[in-house]
């Protein structure tokens, strides 16, 4: 059953609406997610580009700084409040990760 | 020895084979060949030392094959693709070929999510619109050539090429049947994979290029049979190549002159309609006035401002077998259409014009039921009441004409020389004009419909 469009997010789609918490141009996202995960997450470049048009058309960044062909973007209330949502539910996977096992 | 610069090749690839498309355009880089101009079926290699390369084909739906160069946000993409070492070689529309040398990129796509989905909005843009339209031309033609057998099926069953006509068409109908659910399947299952982190490629075409190449073997078999489709088929083809080049040359000079998408699609679609339009009406007004791919008769006459042809053609039944007739010439003539189910055999033997007018003539068609099923309806369709002409076929004796059943064309309620006779394998239909049917004239003309 395919997801709901943003429903859940998928990793690069978490982790690229985590680098819009500042202001950060495109290109420089592809260098902020693999420092952020220490390079076991990727964003391609056709990934990250249909994603910033997709999550633009949302609402859930806007665009700050135009500059030629480099446009930068931020984070949005409904940015911020989906990323939350995610957060939580991985929270909860984790909650019950330990509830099963035991332990922390 | 010149060494080829270009080569050209036939690909059959559907759009959303993303997949088989890098890989194809890797063995053709390994063999030293780099695409320079995908196309729908012809693409354009241009030679480069063999080398090991990477290609990805990415989605851009609002891309369109009528834009001057790359769109702003694909040239957005190109900076993005380049930090990762990708470089755009070729636009084929929506698609977007782009190559890398690295040994192993980050790839272009990383979310099979995104992909899936990309790919679904580009395919709704362009390809599925066309794809359906495709499918509801096949249909219509269908339900023409179904048309042609419900109103006259005795035409229907004794033409080769209605015949070959169906088939072609339920085969090109399956084929795109066959595109389009595989389509629908494969992106039902690429977002279940997707959904686990997976890729699905779209995997070969073989069935849907199988049945084309059925159908086109369909065609060509069909149209061998007679000359007039043969020659048909041949000049058609050469038409529809002809517009396809022109238009395709013109949309891609006024790409390179950078007129905007907008103003290309609209001329390009004004020309190919009236560039079809002007070829169709111009081609068939030739083929009519040339008479291409019609036997030509021995002799012609001139009659007012015209010329007619006088034909020779042996015919079972004359007007000499009938009646003593002396001093008139005749054209005759004979003409026939035959499948594995049907043979109709039409003859007629005419004075020539503004000479002997008071002479008699003949015309009859002579339909053998090969197929014993087809009889009953063959029959039923030839008696049909025509209520646009206020003609009917009413029952007449067929014992004078030797034959199982007859009957008589009435026209206006009035009686008219025009008779169907039945036979146990054959439906005759005469015409005898200025002929006075005794019984004698009566049975000839039976026995010798009955045996031709």
């Amino acid at each position: 059953m395919p997801r709901e469009k943003f429903g859940t997010l998928t990793q690069q789609m978490y982790y690229i609406l985590l680098c819009l918490k500042e202001d950060c141009c495109g290109i420089d996202i592809m260098d902020k997610v693999a420092g952020l995960t220490e390079g076991t997450v990727r964003v391609g470049s056709g990934t990250l580009y249909h994603l910033l048009d997709e999550f633009l058309a949302a609402g859930l960044i806007r665009e700050t700084k135009v500059e030629g062909r480099r446009r930068s973007y931020l984070l949005t209330p409904a940015g911020r409040a989906l990323l939350e949502a995610e957060y939580h539910r991985i929270c909860r996977q984790a909650e019950d990760f330990r509830r099963v096992f035991g332990k922390e | 020895m010149v060494v080829k610069e270009k080569t050209y090749r036939f690909v059959f690839f559907s759009l959303y084979q993303w997949e088989e498309m890098a890989r194809y355009l890797e063995e053709m880089a390994a063999d030293g060949w780099l695409l320079d101009k995908p196309g729908n079926t012809l693409w354009r290699f241009r030679r480069v030392p063999p080398q090991k390369l990477r290609f990805e084909v990415v989605f851009f739906p609002d891309a369109s094959g009528f834009d001057p160069g790359p769109t702003e946000g694909l040239r957005v993409m190109e900076d993005y693709s380049a930090r990762d070492g990708w470089r755009l070689l070729a636009q084929w529309g929506q698609a977007q070929f782009f190559v890398n040398d690295r040994e192993d990129p980050v790839p272009m796509e990383t979310d099979p999510v995104v992909q899936v989905e990309t790919l679904r909005k580009a395919m709704r843009r362009t390809m599925l619109p066309a794809h359906f339209l495709l499918l509801g031309v096949i249909l219509f033609q269908l339900w023409m050539e179904l048309s042609q057998l419900w109103k006259d099926p005795v035409d229907f069953f004794s033409s080769s090429f209605y015949l070959g006509m169906i088939p072609f068409w339920l085969l090109l109908l399956a084929a795109q049947g066959c595109e389009i659910g595989r389509y629908f399947l494969w992106v039902r299952q690429a977002r279940q994979a997707a959904e686990d982190g997976v890729f699905l490629s779209a995997g070969p075409q073989r069935w849907t290029w199988l049945l084309l190449g059925l159908a086109v073997l369909i065609l060509v078999w069909t149209t061998l049979g007679s000359a007039l489709w043969t020659q048909s088929l041949a000049i058609w083809s050469g038409c529809y190549l002809l517009i396809l080049l022109l238009t395709t040359l013109a949309r891609d000079a006024m790409k390179r002159r950078g007129v905007s998408r907008r103003v290309n699609r609209a001329l390009s679609i004004g020309l190919c309609v009236l560039l079809t339009f002007g070829l169709l009406s111009g081609v068939t007004a030739l083929l009519i006035q040339r008479g291409i791919g019609r036997p030509k008769a021995p002799e012609s006459y001139q009659f007012g401002n015209h010329t007619f042809s006088i034909w020779q053609d042996p015919i079972p039944l004359r007007v000499e077998d009938l009646v003593p007739v002396a001093g008139v010439r005749y054209s005759s003539r004979a003409e026939t259409e035959e499948t594995f189910l049907l043979a109709r055999r039409k003859y007629s033997q005419d004075t020539l014009l503004g000479e002997s007018p008071e002479a008699p003539e003949l015309e009859y068609t002579i339909v053998e039921v090969k197929a014993a099923f087809l009889y009953n309806l063959c029959r039923d369709s030839m008696v049909k009441e025509d209520p646009l002409f206020e003609r009917d076929w009413r029952p007449a004796d067929p014992a004078p004409w030797g034959a199982n059943a007859a009957y008589r064309m009435y026209r206006h309620g009035e009686p008219d020389d025009w008779y169907l006779l039945c036979f146990p394998d054959r439906l005759a239909e005469v015409q005898p004009r200025g002929l006075d049917l005794t019984p004698e004239v009566m049975a000839t003309i039976g026995k010798r419909l009955k045996t031709s």
